[in-house]
């Protein structure tokens, strides 16, 4: 599948080219910022995989070599080892990222919401839109979303289904440019459901799907044969090479200094890895047993580590792909004159009868994401142990870019960024994606993690489960043996911080 | 409900609306045009209650048409199975109502009826309509 230059420029070739048009259609005129802009000010590159768990990559300690291009990348560059997400599935993570705002502030909650009306004008693109181009990319339609929210402080927004095989999304129509999030819940939730439940166009809306099913169905016979469980989706159907070299064109044709935001899917659900990597953790080790949690899906063992192998297998898949993007970024020299950001919006768990990331459960492998950043110019590898969060990202990516620290932002300096080691630091996750956006919280998981340890308060009167659990990270990663029954000191400090933190984020809803 | 403003929930109803209309707007199209190049006895002759047998069986059979188009595109059999069922109900309705008189007279009372709802669904699909082309303009 793989593209070889020396073959010259093949149909295939081509219409990857054609597919990047729409990127100069909707780049807006630069003109007016090119002369404000300092040539001199470096790039800031945030590259996000949806839903990345820590825990299941080989630099993070996993027994299981998923990715060792990564490894290699971070040769010079520096890896944050404790960097937790705010949120736990797209919405809430990437929400964070680009306000670093926690989910209790930007209120971006639920499957399909957005940023509230207060919080729109209060992200990364405005923060740096008075010294650096923007550029928004994201494959996750959720994640594009937000993007759309932010549209006004976006100079490009490069089309959601623009690296895709498959492009059936009604919203992300150049028709709808002006009104994509309205158009979003109107034509892809409602009006065309694509099989989630009924389409509200009763005639056009089984027409519609016949034929997407059929797009789908080529799709999968022409580009299929390297995807023993079929074709990357999300949503659109897409081929993981296609869209590497898809982001290489985007990242050639920045013009210095840049903000790119790019948000991958992968490795996202559902986990089709290519031939190379088809079974290849399919013997070997195996993940301990750990209790099944009340709150979880009860999903068995047995198709948890199936989940788990099919996972990892497309983490290595999604690996050996960006290697090229990795190997892009040095040889282009963006190494020498950008700050590169690696991150995820949130983990993925297969563990405690629970599977993905639509959980209430606030375990590690749901909120500890990557961390890498790398430095214009950087040689050697650092490792920094400091608690660091989601939302420091954008104050760091401020100052950095020599603006001023938005004084909205929630997060922190990164260590080694302008930042200081804070040992005293509690950072917050959050799910409450049964709650509305605008009263108090009622149902929801919240953790707090402070040194190397960790307070998670299950508050579900729905299920009558009110349970607070806490873990000591270092002595016992797998978080296996609950301390807070033992009532440590430590635990009950800590628990006061986070029930006054509830306590603070509902007081405004109350009437 | 959760996470938008009633503004919004207005919206998404315009939006929904304005498509209803313009769907709407389509299906009747294509009923006259069948009107037009079938023989006049088929359909032209007693459009109307003709045309409201299509209208109701087509509905039912696309909504439980919808039911076997999840993930995969069905099988030949199925598609066939699905445009042959209704072709074969909206022949058998048409030819009971031609016959039978009282049948016809019923479904036509029902359509007087229900064309009332026209007064109030064409205006709001147009409002809709021009809200949904307002704001993708400005």
């Amino acid at each position: 599948m793989k593209t070889q230059l020396s073959q010259g420029l093949s149909r295939r070739d081509f219409l990857k080219l054609i597919s990047l048009t729409p990127i100069s259609v909707f780049a807006r005129p630069l003109s007016h910022l090119a002369a404000a802009l300092n040539t001199e000010a470096p790039n800031i590159i945030i590259i996000v995989f949806d839903a990345w768990s820590a825990s299941n990559v080989s630099l993070y300690g996993y027994p299981r070599q998923t990715m060792p291009n990564l490894e290699r990348f971070v040769e010079n560059a520096t890896v944050y080892h404790n960097h937790f997400s705010a949120g736990t599935f797209t919405v809430p993570g990437t929400s964070s990222l680009i306000t670093g705002l926690h989910p209790w502030s930007h209120r971006a909650l639920q499957l399909g919401a957005g940023i509230i009306a207060e919080h729109v004008r209060h992200n990364i693109f405005s923060a740096l839109s008075a010294t650096h181009s923007t550029l928004g990319y994201a494959q996750n339609q959720f994640a594009d979303q937000l993007l759309y929210q932010t549209d006004h402080y976006l100079d490009t927004h490069v089309p959601n289904g623009s690296l895709h095989v498959q492009n059936n999304l009604v919203y992300s129509a150049p028709l709808f440019n002006k009104d994509a999030r309205m158009a979003y819940a109107s034509f892809e939730y409602r009006i065309f459901r694509k099989g989630v439940g009924y389409d509200a166009s009763l005639f056009l809306g089984p027409l519609y799907r016949l034929l997407t099913l059929r797009d789908r169905l080529h799709k999968t016979a022409k580009y299929g044969d390297n995807y023993p469980r079929g074709l990357p989706d999300t949503a659109e159907l897409f081929v993981i090479n296609d869209v590497v070299d898809g982001a290489i064109e985007i990242l050639k044709n920045i013009q210095m200094p840049t903000l790119a935001y790019l948000h991958f899917h992968p490795p996202h659900d559902p986990y089709t890895p290519t031939r190379e990597f088809y079974g290849k953790f399919a013997k070997g080790w195996l993940p301990p047993d750990k209790p099944v949690h009340r709150l979880s899906g009860k999903i068995s063992k047995k198709s948890s580590r199936k989940q788990r192998g099919f996972y990892d297998e497309y983490i290595a898949s999604w690996d050996s792909e960006v290697a090229r993007l990795f190997q892009f970024l040095k040889e282009s020299g963006l190494t020498q004159n950008s700050y590169i950001f690696l991150t995820s919006d949130h983990g993925e768990i297969f563990e405690r009868g629970e599977l993905g990331h639509w959980t209430p459960l606030l375990y590690d492998p749901v909120v500890h994401v990557p961390l890498v950043v790398s430095r214009p110019g950087q040689k050697g590898r650092e490792d920094i142990h400091s608690i660091t969060s989601s939302v420091d990202i954008l104050p760091t990516v401020a100052h950095l870019s020599g603006n001023l620290i938005p004084a909205w932002a929630e997060g922190k300096l990164l260590p080694g960024l302008g930042g200081v080691d804070d040992e005293g630091r509690s950072v917050f996750s959050l799910d409450a994606k049964t709650n509305s956006s605008f009263t108090q919280l009622v149902n929801f998981s919240i953790s707090i993690t402070r040194d190397h340890y960790r307070l998670a308060y299950y508050h579900y009167p729905k299920n009558n489960y009110k349970q607070f659990e806490f873990y000591d990270l270092n002595a016992d990663p797998q978080e296996l043996h609950d301390l807070y029954p033992s009532s440590p000191t430590l635990a009950i400090e800590m628990k006061d911080e986070l029930l006054q933190k509830v306590e603070e984020i509902n007081r405004p809803y109350r009437r | 409900m959760l996470y938008f403003r009633l503004a919004e929930m207005a919206v998404i109803f315009a939006y929904m609306m304005a498509f209803a209309l313009l769907e709407s707007l389509i299906v009747t199209a294509g009923l006259a045009f069948a009107a037009v190049i079938l023989p006049s006895k088929w359909l032209r002759d007693g459009f109307a209650y003709k045309g409201f047998i299509f209208v109701i069986v087509g509905s039912i059979a696309a909504y439980v048409f919808q039911k076997y188009l999840r993930y995969e595109f069905p099988s030949m059999q199925m598609l066939m199975l699905n445009l042959v069922i209704p072709l074969a109900l909206i022949a058998f309705f048409i030819a009971a109502a031609h016959v039978w008189g009282p049948l016809q007279k019923v479904l036509l009372d029902v359509q007087d009826r229900i064309s009332i709802m026209l007064y109030i669904y064409v205006p709001i699909g147009l409002v809709s309509f021009f809200v949904v082309v307002f704001r993708n303009l400005f």
